[in-house]
């Protein structure tokens, strides 16, 4: 039986997968070693609820986003490479650590901005400079070893559908072989 | 009051994503174990539309775990007393069901992506377990959730 679907639908589940995945690990990993040190309470009670969320989101979001261009570019997604593995990575990467930083000045700056006006906007503008550049830095090397892990992934569920190792070569997944 | 209410959001909907994680994947399990190849189309829709709302789930858990340790805030307690071993219990019951999520994920996403339905030879038991696995995985961490809730 042969059922008709959207041709980009295998690749949005993967993108939608591996970058939740991607999200996930780094706030659980963070949050493990903020508990392991004893800094958790009190990180979590600077940041706030509202604020929490709103960041988490922006991260899921992002992340997700740049997971599908990574796994596109690359080859990973049942669409032909256009680009090498480790560049798609630390481009993806970067990029994703760029938005974050921002999203992480301006969450945690908003309330200040509000209350003081205009002379609020000199610290988080100076925080922005500096995210500008440290964001894309560590997103880039984040992004790389989670590019790794999204890929060995693939390849793992590729030997449990009996379908061989992962293409790098602008070969589909997926085709059985 | 607001403060209370939004406590009450965020574990409300922290419960309702873990009851989404193993209802999903109870219902897909079942379908997956008729072993009817007539059936397998439907199975696999049916997997593909869990697949999107167990990964909705999965990042609302996250989220609203999160959010419930900041309600806690300063009162967190260490993580060799009781309440940690079982908090970091349930950190890698997390972190493994995020494993086997994306390991579901992408092999249901390989046979949509080869358009034909054939969960023959080793296909149908690797899903069957891949299901299988989710469902308990997520019932520890609801019985966690519920530990750590009620532990002082």
């Amino acid at each position: 039986m042969r059922i008709v679907r959207s041709p980009a639908l295998p690749g949005r589940l993967v993108g939608l997968a591996l970058g939740s995945l991607n999200a996930a690990a780094l706030t659980i990993g963070l949050v493990y070693l903020l508990f392991m040190g004893k800094a958790l309470g009190e990180g979590l009670s600077n940041v706030g609820t509202a604020s929490g969320l709103a960041l988490y989101l922006l991260l899921w979001v992002s992340t997700v986003r740049c997971t599908r261009r990574f796994l596109e570019e690359a080859g990973l997604a049942f669409l032909p490479r256009r680009r090498n593995f480790v560049i798609s990575a630390l481009a993806s990467g970067a990029t994703n650590g760029f938005f974050f930083a921002m999203g992480v000045v301006v969450v945690l700056s908003w309330d200040d901005v509000l209350a003081a006006g205009m002379a609020g906007l000199v610290i988080p503008l100076i925080a922005l400079m500096f995210g500008a550049v440290i964001g894309p830095t560590v997103g880039a090397a984040i992004g790389l070893a989670f590019g790794l892990v999204d890929a060995a992934l693939i390849a793992i569920a590729k030997r449990l559908m009996g379908v061989g190792p992962v293409s790098g070569e602008g070969e589909p997944i997926g085709r059985a072989s | 009051m607001a403060a209370a209410l939004a406590s009450f959001g965020i574990r409300g909907l922290h419960v309702l994503s873990v009851a989404v994680l193993a209802s999903g994947a109870l219902v897909v399990t079942d379908l997956l174990a008729r072993d009817d190849r007539d059936a397998d189309a439907f199975a696999l829709s049916a997997a593909a539309a869990y697949e999107v709302a167990s990964w909705i789930a999965l990042g609302v858990l996250v989220m609203t775990g999160v959010g419930n340790l900041g309600a806690i805030g300063q009162g967190l307690q260490w993580a060799v007393s009781p309440w940690g071993v079982v908090f970091r219990l349930k950190l890698g019951a997390v972190a493994l069901l995020l494993i086997v999520s994306a390991l579901r994920t992408t092999a249901i996403a390989i046979l949509l992506s080869e358009g034909e339905v054939v969960l023959s030879g080793r296909r149908r038991p690797v899903l069957k377990t891949l299901y299988w696995v989710t469902l308990p995985l997520a019932l520890a961490i609801a019985v966690a959730g519920v530990t750590l809730a009620h532990r002082p």
